[in-house]
């Protein structure tokens, strides 16, 4: 009896408080509602699929994700968009003007960021160098150690891009170069440890940088391979990573994949096949009601 | 008690507002840019003559295949005929510098062949699409001994695009390995032609680069493909491939 009597009082006290401190809480943090858009694995994919392709008839091309991009801003007010890697290769589009015109329209779109794939390389690192020199948007790599290489002037480690009452962490993850890529074409980077760097990184602008969400574009690839780090590994292995956007596998990932992180907090991957067919779209809300934004997930997932 | 439960839940309470802003993701999903997207008209202006120039280049027709011929482990109608070309182009270079006094094969990874090679008339686009990278034929000179580590290497790996060599792989281990009809020599030398992008570590063939001797032969791998798809063409010959056997895998 004399349990239960300390069990309500508890109760009631914690819920005084608890209202208190939450209405507190409510008028420092207002709703905010991003939306990120991303794309991976272009692979210089300018027009649109040939109406007789096999997989992909009419699908794709840079018009009309440009147009596409459009109408989302139209209706989101904070929309962030991102690739994750190889935007060059794939197209003739790539051999005879050397990815100028892919870097030019991913500018004229309005693209926040973009990180490294390994196919960025197949030029060799000087012709990649003049690509990223002409962009309008920021290359982020986290993990590439880049001493006495060019591409460290040109790139950054990672980016922070306010929206609203929202910042956000931008870290990129490379995929390891060797045997990928023609070791002629990339001298001075070390690949180091996705996991360390990137846990790293986070850690860092979410303490120090204070920022409220870490997004990692990757381009590791999506699961499990023997030797070697993938955004699943990363996921499970961090603790200040919120979410994944992926590339290098070429996955279609109909809806991100959760996986839980070091902390037992959910983590996002998302991947968007490749050639540009797909655009992936991931609506995060701050500070939300729970049941409310936990119903609307189980809606859409 | 109280007061330490008051203060417990303070704690955890200011320590809830000081935390960074709480997020959930409410959906995730991929949107198809097809058809009934239009496209935005200043982006399409911007690309049409870049558009117009490519197509002149990649809309001539140069032959015509019989049947789709496609790409897969452990051997396909496309990596032989991707490995023939190869061995062919290598052949006639050895030939004409008179240099052909070592046994030929040819190695093209199928994971550097990107699509099909579809039925019906071929265009340089279609070719460009198979074969996008820019990598040239290079003739590696190997020992007996790397050239016998490269087929089981191949054997763990399920196949690749081979020309020149018969192997039989049971459970992922070379049983057998002729090459040109005879069994390997590995106390002799052989000659590898591959892309350079394999000779340079690509792919990871690691027993491949570093060779007793190795030379360019200033063609690229594709400019190999279109002519010989022309050659066809002016000798009235269509594009007939398929598998011949040259892998067999036993389970």
């Amino acid at each position: 009896m004399g349990n239960r009597r300390d069990f309500l009082k508890t109760v009631s006290l914690g819920t005084a408080i608890g209202t208190l401190g939450l209405s507190s809480c409510i008028t420092n943090n207002r709703i905010t509602k991003i939306t990120i858009l991303h794309t991976n694995d272009v692979h210089s994919h300018i027009d649109p699929f040939p109406a007789n392709h096999r997989k992909f008839p009419n699908q794709g091309g840079f018009a009309r994700r440009a147009a596409l991009v459009k109408q989302i801003r139209k209706e989101e007010e904070h929309v962030l968009l991102l690739d994750a890697g190889d935007i060059f290769q794939g197209t003739p589009y790539f051999n005879f003007y050397k990815g100028e015109l892919e870097i030019k329209l991913m500018g004229d779109m309005g693209y926040d960021a973009a990180t490294i794939g390994n196919h960025e390389f197949d030029n060799g690192e000087h012709e990649l160098c003049k690509q990223i020199s002409k962009a309008d948007f920021p290359f982020i790599i986290t993990n590439y150690g880049l001493d006495g290489n060019k591409l460290k002037t040109l790139t950054h480690p990672y980016k922070i891009i306010q929206k609203g009452n929202i910042r956000i962490g931008i870290i990129g993850l490379g995929i390891k170069l060797e045997g990928l890529v023609s070791p002629n074409n990339y001298k001075n980077i070390t690949y180091n440890n996705p996991i360390i760097e990137g846990e790293k990184a986070a850690s860092f602008l979410k303490e120090k940088e204070n920022c409220d969400y870490i997004i990692a574009l990757s381009h590791l690839g999506y699961d499990l391979k023997e030797g070697m780090i993938r955004d699943i590994d990363v996921a499970k292995n961090t603790t200040n990573i919120d979410l994944i956007l992926g590339g290098h596998s070429h996955i279609f990932l109909d809806t991100p994949t959760a996986i839980k992180n070091k902390a037992d907090k959910r983590v996002y991957i998302g991947q968007t096949g490749w050639g540009g067919v797909k655009l992936g779209r991931i609506d995060i809300v701050f500070n939300g009601d729970k049941k409310e934004t936990e119903l609307a997930l189980q809606a859409h997932l | 008690m109280n007061k330490h439960i008051i203060l417990l839940f303070s704690i955890i309470l200011l320590c809830g507002c000081k935390q960074n802003n709480e997020a959930t993701l409410v959906s995730g999903k991929l949107i198809t840019t097809d058809h009934l997207i239009a496209n935005d008209t200043s982006m399409q202006r911007y690309i049409q003559p870049y558009k117009v120039d490519i197509d002149k280049k990649m809309d001539r027709i140069i032959g015509h295949s019989t049947r789709e011929l496609t790409s897969y482990f452990p051997e396909s109608p496309l990596s032989n005929f991707m490995s023939d070309i190869i061995q062919d182009r290598a052949k006639k270079y050895l030939e004409q510098n008179k240099a052909d006094s070592l046994q030929l094969i040819s190695l093209m990874n199928i994971k550097g062949i990107r699509t099909a090679l579809p039925k019906g008339a071929i265009t340089i686009r279609h070719i460009f699409e198979i074969m996008p990278f820019e990598n040239e034929i290079v003739i590696l000179t190997l020992s007996g001994k790397n050239i016998q580590k490269l087929f089981e290497h191949i054997s763990t790996t399920n196949g690749e695009g081979i020309s020149g060599a018969t192997i039989t792989i049971s459970n992922n281990t070379l049983s057998k390995l002729r090459i040109g009809g005879k069994e390997i020599d590995t106390s002799g030398n052989y000659y590898l032609a591959t892309s350079d992008y394999l000779a340079n570590g690509g792919d990871f063939f690691t027993m491949i680069t570093s060779p007793l001797h190795s030379e360019s032969i200033g063609c690229k791998i594709r400019e190999a493909i279109i002519e010989h798809i022309e050659e066809l063409n002016q000798n009235q010959q269509k594009v007939v491939y398929s598998t011949d056997g040259r892998i067999k895998v036993i389970k």
